[in-house]
């Protein structure tokens, strides 16, 4: 037995006994232990930003602290009151009740690009739903990643939650974390991080709710508020340096306020580059051997950016945006890229615009997010049924609308269901609420219809569906 | 909390479990038990002594309390250790924990 097969055993061991004793817990004594790791992260919210954006020397540490609060507060109030032990809800009219069970041992994994604020919120919604967790830090930002799950962990502990329902792997490796993901006593994997993190933990044999990734395009209609929509656009790209999944990569318009929108951009401090600058950008941006984004940008300021590529915007910069005639896998600022660089696509009308959205949205991006900033309700709709998108944002900076609880009522979450276009099985937040069984008891409600009609009819080839139909659906 | 009694005619060790086995009752429980299968061990100490754990009156019990079985069972062997009289609560507890075989509970 190798080292790494001993290890998982071992931790698997002790999460489905840890599980075991959570599943006794009634709400009562569970939504204590979540008000007491709630207390305990939210209180740890500035260390541990500060340690992460050391750490990881990505973002913004001031942006990570939000993150933080996000994970905690926004998590913490869109979960507390949902019910997620024992009886969860009665249907005395239909005659279906559902109780909650938990699912069992779900491992997490952790991207570097949110090191602790994902860890605060798979806890939170971890222990909500009565389940041990065990997490994977990510390679480059450990031990931020490993303060938080002590700091939880402690937390859980005093407050009456069973030993080693928060466990962290050892050490970051890839044969350790294939030994856990296909472990036969693993319940789930939430899986957040890269596409090929996330696609080896679909093909682990376990079920797995990942995050595909983003390639978000954001529309502007001519009927938006210009200054208001780049505002929005500017707030959400620049934060923690634009690290997070959701956040824009492509602005689309029309050739009519092009010029607008652009002179906007310029006005709140974006820079647009020439076509030199663009060039030299691309190649430290994204990694043409590989087909994705450069890791050395990931979550860099634009001065750090500038100095890489050897181009000399404005002092004070938010975005560096580059104008695009191209969509594609050979056009690399059309794909993600999760530093404050944006696409800029100018189109002679409203159909050519939206078509280049949707190129945008499939150029690796299905199903995650697309923004538009309207103040035409038709075509916000026909935007909105055209995108494969588990969140449309209208009027609201992609960032922090998808996350949900700051700009919509989604719910808050660092785990984004992005539907089958990303390999997942939900378009949804993922929260507390998908980590449970639900059980239905059903009471006998019988189908009248079903049991008036004469079924040996069905037997008969000679009675057509009308015939059957109309005595079927007769009234006695 | 417990009630230990040896059956020397049957070199037995029942143990009767009342209420919540918290983590702080487990460890006032380990050593308690721990003394009290050395002492009859020691009465008959070419014999096999058997032990039997009664949980009919076991609300709730904590990792603490399975290490408590799963040490004894170890120490007079699998076979010869069981619970008796779990609730459907705690049945379920340690069929999760994968346990209810290991320990014979009934």
């Amino acid at each position: 037995m190798s080292d790494y097969k001993k290890i998982a055993d071992e931790m698997l061991d002790k999460a489905i006994l840890a599980g075991a004793m959570y599943h006794q817990f009634n709400q009562e004594q569970t939504d204590h232990i979540v008000d007491k790791v709630f207390e305990a992260g939210f209180g740890a919210r500035v260390s541990l930003a500060k340690m992460a954006a050391e750490e990881s020397g990505l973002g913004v540490w001031q942006h990570k602290v939000i993150k933080n609060v996000v994970a905690t507060q926004l998590v913490y109030e869109s979960i507390r009151h949902e019910k997620t032990a024992g009886v969860i809800s009665v249907d005395y009219k239909e005659g279906i009740m559902e109780i909650a069970q938990p699912i069992g041992p779900i491992f997490g994994i952790v991207p570097i690009t949110n090191p602790t604020s994902t860890v605060l919120f798979k806890i939170l919604i971890s222990l909500k739903s009565r389940n041990p967790i065990i997490f994977s830090s990510p390679k480059r930002a450990p031990e931020c990643c490993k303060k938080a799950v002590e700091i939880c962990y402690e937390a859980a502990l005093k407050a009456g939650a069973p030993e080693d329902c928060i466990q962290i792997l050892p050490e970051t490796n890839r044969d350790l974390t294939h030994e856990v993901m296909t472990h036969p006593k693993l319940a789930l994997i939430l899986a957040t991080g890269g596409t090929g993190l996330v696609h080896a933990a679909y093909s682990s044999g376990n079920p797995a709710l990942g995050v595909g990734p983003g390639n978000v395009p954001i529309f502007i209609d001519t009927s938006a508020d210009i200054p208001f929509a780049i505002e929005n656009i500017i707030n959400s790209k620049t934060f923690d340096n634009g690290t997070i999944c959701a956040s824009e990569q492509s602005v689309i318009c029309e050739k009519a306020i092009a010029h607008q929108v652009m002179s906007e951009f310029e006005k709140q401090g974006c820079y647009f580059l020439d076509k030199d600058e663009t060039a030299l950008v691309e190649a430290i941006a994204f990694d043409k051997d590989k087909g994705v984004m450069s890791a050395d940008v990931v979550g860099q300021p634009v001065s750090r950016i500038a100095e890489m590529a050897g181009i000399d915007p404005p002092f004070g910069t938010k975005i560096l945006i580059a104008k695009q005639e191209h969509i594609g896998l050979e056009y690399s600022l059309s794909q993600e890229i999760l530093a404050p660089i944006l696409a800029f696509y100018e189109a002679p009308d409203y159909k050519s615009a939206i078509k280049e959205c949707i190129d945008l949205n499939y150029l690796g991006g299905v199903g995650h997010t697309a923004g538009i900033y309207a103040n035409n309700e038709d075509r916000i709709l026909e935007f909105s049924s055209i995108m494969n998108a588990g969140r449309i944002m209208v009027n609201t900076p992609s960032v922090q609308g998808a996350v949900g609880g700051m700009f919509n009522t989604l719910a808050t979450s660092f785990t984004l269901g992005c539907g089958t276009g990303g390999k997942n099985i939900t378009t949804e937040n993922v929260t507390a609420h998908h980590l449970i069984n639900v059980q239905r008891v059903c009471r006998r409600k019988v189908n009248e219809k079903w049991f008036n009609f004469d079924q040996s009819k069905y037997m008969d080839e000679s009675l057509d569906t009308d015939e059957i139909f109309s005595e079927y659906n007769k009234n006695y | 909390m417990a009630n230990l009694k040896y059956n020397n005619d049957a070199h037995r060790l029942d143990c009767i479990f009342i209420g919540k086995l918290d983590t702080q009752t487990s460890q006032e429980i380990q050593p308690l038990v721990e003394f009290e299968i050395e002492t009859c061990q020691a009465q008959k100490p070419k014999e096999e002594l058997r032990i039997c754990f009664d949980f009919g009156e076991v609300e709730f019990i904590t990792s603490t309390f399975i290490r408590i079985c799963v040490a004894s069972a170890k120490t007079v062997g699998k076979e010869n250790f069981c619970i008796k009289n779990t609730n459907p609560l705690i049945k379920k507890t340690l069929k999760i924990a994968g346990l209810d075989g290991e320990l014979n509970a009934s």
